[in-house]
């Protein structure tokens, strides 16, 4: 009985993937170099000056294995996803992509000389413009902003809003404050003005341990620590009532799996019920504000020795519409391209998945 | 269903509160302003006693306002908080503020009535009375 | 079993309903009591006028309000009050007490480690070696993880003692407790069949890392992030091979939740295959661990819509074999052992309720 399933599910693939939206690919800086036509005078000066070599976050180490999936190494030295030619090779045929979208990973967010990092992110998104968007229609791209100042980060919005390509602002996970504050309310602002959902991704500002409790030592617990301050991010940004104020605004949570979610709502909405007075603009289930809001990308799955546990997980998030398919090129989570979805999932379910989830929320 | 003779009117000043038994089950009558409202004494959540929580008003939102939120403390003395995980509920219809339709506590209606206890037929015998009075009467 | 139980229930004259609350919080009757245990400079300098932690306090009420004692005391400050309220009300066999000292929020180790020990000699006069001739409390014995070796002392101190069954640390705290500086705390619960327990309330506070990006607004926020650091430092035991080193240690979770653990096991696997080059002293997949070393305490137990999916989450973590039933008396989240709990199996029930604790701590 299960193989037929299966099979079945197989044929809808084929021609579900007709039209695939990836939602999280990596393009990368290949050199600071590379943002030098892009970056004003001033800070161009200063980086030269400066001696400064790159801004790469160092989020995957280079030579660990998850940092890039093999093949996606580039002979030059430049770092994975900075190749047009090879992302196109290995993200965008293979899954016969109709859009994918670039989350570019450069450490303006760690840069703490605000005006220099607003001027390194307007780099980056005219880099992005003239490099990805202008020369391969498949793809999108996240508009990259330097949050230390949500107020030019709002800035940087307003300057690229009507841009087609730009399809989401990114954030990273880790930042200084919640991102619920009342601080970061510009960013949404302007986001939600342009129909734009904020993505947020790990990764983020330095100075501020990565696990809850602390520094870790090692490069795993660093990299599966990193669903904790996205669950503690939903929890800040469903309390001070973002949604409340921004009814239109989208928040996608890229690379830290999903599997976390549904305990975290059924705490989420125990604890409200009994705390309600605190926020009294959360005036109702946290978990409905959630269901409405947030969407998540599926890669990494964090997947259990039973596939049906990851079946009944989505079950129990009680909603078709929050996942939304990736394969976070170049890092590299699965050999075959069968295994960035999870196994056996109902043909409606995948192909919302696939596509349909990703076309509800991000304007194409 | 049967009216049962609680308390004098004097006997729970506004604010206040009296527990109660009436056929064997625990039932406790407000006065919330100068009106009565009985209430099952347990919480349809995790059975606490509710009764004995506290009762003050509750924090609304009212809008989006350019600081941030609009928000207002309302229902002075009329909603009840529960004693162990601080489900609030609206003492005048037993409905509870976070889930009204599915989660609410039994309210049973009280009448305000001038009589003396014989007419009544009530059994409540702590009571001595010779003369009329206001009594509430708990509809059970 | 139900011979001993049958014994107990006639020397007490109440029912024993085959419960055991692992989580239960004892209070003196002031802080001048805790302060009477301590000698200088420290017995000056301890504030005995509040407990609090002075922030991230509950809005609504800490303690359940009908857990006053009779002679208007501090909730469960009284042990026979709390027999009544609590262990005979529901049949309970046995309350494993652990008092909320907070000391990890302390800058200076020997302050903490004095206030912790002045603890452990309030708890062992007033609930353990007194009031307690039914022998159903037994006591966790507090260390300040500021200065390991000073908590190892500690533990040498109370080892023996017919009531203290466990160690406990508060979560809060500036490194994840995997780390080496940890492991003589480890080391000597190991030598003397002492689990080590860790229990939140101190995230955040004073010298403690924020479990959330940054700090959080409101107690909801910071309550509802709670398991993200017992999620953080499970993480860190595992990855730096403390059940390797110490083969015999059981570590318990308190009171921060339990419905996350499989979708943290199913990442933290998937992420160790790739990754387990970096820490090759972790010898099997690091969900292999848990049933032999870890145990969690289930309240708050989290309250799904639809019960069943918490039973389907029961199944994912083998709850049958570590979770154990616990009340949080008399804190304001209380959960009841007659009303907090689907409908199960009568053997998961047993398990959950009873078995599971009565084997981790010995009991009868």
């Amino acid at each position: 009985m299960d193989d037929a399933i299966t099979l079945k599910s197989e044929n809808f693939r084929n021609e579900a993937r007709t039209g695939v939206i990836d939602c999280d690919v990596h393009n990368a800086v290949p050199s600071i170099q590379a943002l030098f036509p892009y970056l004003e005078d001033r800070w161009r000066d200063y980086v030269v000056e400066h001696g400064i070599k790159s801004l790469e976050p160092n989020y995957y180490p280079r030579g660990t294995p998850l940092s890039a999936r093999p093949g996606s190494e580039l002979p030059n030295g430049h770092p994975p996803g900075s190749n047009l030619d090879v992302l196109r090779q290995q993200a965008l045929d293979p899954w016969n992509v109709q859009y994918a979208i670039l989350n570019c990973l450069y450490g303006v967010q760690m840069i703490h000389n605000e005006d220099w990092a607003a001027a390194m992110a307007r780099a980056v998104n005219d880099w992005q413009n003239a490099e990805w968007l202008e020369k391969e229609p498949r793809l999108r791209a996240s508009i990259v902003v330097a949050s230390q100042n949500p107020e030019q980060a709002a800035e940087e919005i307003h300057r690229l809003g009507e841009h087609p390509g730009f399809v989401q602002v990114l954030l990273m996970v880790h930042s200084e404050m919640p991102y619920g504050k009342k601080h970061y309310w510009p960013i949404y602002e302007a986001a939600q003005q342009y129909g734009l959902p904020i993505g947020i991704h790990a990764g983020g500002v330095t100075g501020y341990p990565t696990m809850p409790v602390g520094w870790p030592s090692y490069y795993l617990e660093d990299y599966v620590s990193q669903s904790q301050a996205f669950q503690s991010q939903i929890v800040s940004l469903v309390s001070e009532g973002v949604f409340k104020k921004f009814p239109q605004l989208r928040v996608v949570l890229i690379e830290s799996g999903f599997t976390w979610l549904p305990s975290l709502m059924w705490r989420f909405d125990k604890n409200w019920k009994g705390l309600r007075r605190e926020v009294p603009w959360v005036n109702r289930l946290p978990s409905e504000i959630i269901k409405e809001h947030i969407r998540l990308t599926i890669q990494p799955l964090d997947e259990s020795p039973k596939p049906e546990h990851l079946l009944e997980t989505i079950e129990q998030i009680r909603s078709e519409d929050m996942l939304l398919f990736s394969t976070d090129y170049p890092h590299w989570h699965f050999d075959k391209n069968e295994e960035a979805l999870p196994a056996k999932l109902p043909p409606r379910l995948e192909k919302k998945i696939l596509s349909e989830n990703a076309r509800s929320v991000y304007r194409f | 269903m049967k009216k049962h003779i609680v308390a004098t009117v004097e006997e729970i000043p506004a604010g206040e509160k009296k527990f109660i038994s009436v056929n064997g089950k625990s039932i406790c009558v407000f006065n919330v302003n100068g009106e009565f409202y009985a209430l099952r004494n347990s919480c349809p959540h995790q059975g606490a006693e509710l009764c004995k929580g506290s009762v003050g008003g509750m924090t609304v939102y009212n809008g989006s306002s350019s600081e941030g939120f609009d928000v207002s403390f309302v229902k002075k003395g009329e909603v009840l908080r529960c004693p162990w995980h601080g489900w609030e509920f609206d003492i005048k219809t037993g409905k509870s503020i976070v889930d009204p339709k599915r989660c609410l506590v039994k309210s049973y209606d009280v009448t305000v009535e001038e009589s003396d206890v014989e007419m009544i037929n009530a059994q409540v015998e702590t009571y001595l009375v010779t003369i009329k009075s206001n009594y509430v009467l708990v509809h059970v | 079993m139900a011979k001993i139980e049958e014994q107990k229930a006639m020397e007490t004259g109440k029912k024993l309903n085959g419960i055991i609350d692992c989580d239960v919080h004892p209070h003196p009757k002031s802080y001048q009591v805790i302060q009477s245990y301590m000698s200088e400079p420290w017995k000056s300098r301890f504030n005995a006028q509040t407990g609090l932690r002075g922030m991230y306090d509950n809005p609504i009420h800490v303690n359940r309000l009908d857990s006053v004692t009779p002679d208007g005391g501090y909730p469960c400050s009284d042990p026979e009050f709390t027999r009544k309220q609590l262990l005979d009300e529901y049949g309970i066999n046995y309350a494993i007490l652990l008092p909320r000292a907070f000391v990890s929020r302390y800058s200076n180790p020997d302050f903490a480690a004095a206030i912790a020990a002045a603890f452990n000699d309030w708890l062992a006069a007033d609930w353990l070696d007194n009031n307690n001739d039914d022998g159903r409390y037994k006591g966790s014995i507090t260390v300040a993880p500021q200065n390991p070796q000073a908590a190892a002392r500690e533990i040498e101190r109370w080892a023996g003692h017919p009531h203290f069954v466990q160690v406990m640390m508060d979560s809060g705290s500036t490194a994840p407790y995997g780390q080496q500086q940890f492991h003589p705390i480890y080391e000597a619960c190991e030598k003397h069949g002492l689990p080590i327990a860790f229990h939140p309330g101190t995230e955040g506070v004073g010298i403690n890392q924020s479990h959330v990006a940054g700090y959080p607004t409101t107690y909801m926020e910071w309550h509802t992030c709670l398991p993200l650091s017992a999620q953080a430092h499970l993480v860190s035991f595992i990855t730096e091979g403390v059940f390797e080193k110490f083969p015999r240690l059981k570590l318990v979770m308190v009171e921060g939740g339990s419905a996350w653990l499989p979708s943290l096991l199913w990442r933290l696997d998937s992420e160790w295959k790739p990754l387990r080059e970096e820490v090759p002293w972790v010898k099997k997949r690091p969900s292999e661990y848990i049933k032999e070393h870890v145990r969690l305490t289930s309240q708050p137990i989290e309250s799904p819509d639809d019960p069943k999916h918490l039973l389907m989450n029961f199944e994912m973590m083998d709850a049958k074999n570590i979770l154990m039933f616990s009340t949080d008396y008399p804190h304001w989240d209380f959960d009841s052992p007659t009303r907090s709990f689907p409908k199960m199996p009568e053997d998961l029930k047993r398990r959950i309720f009873f078995e599971n604790a009565k084997e981790l701590y010995n009991l009868e």
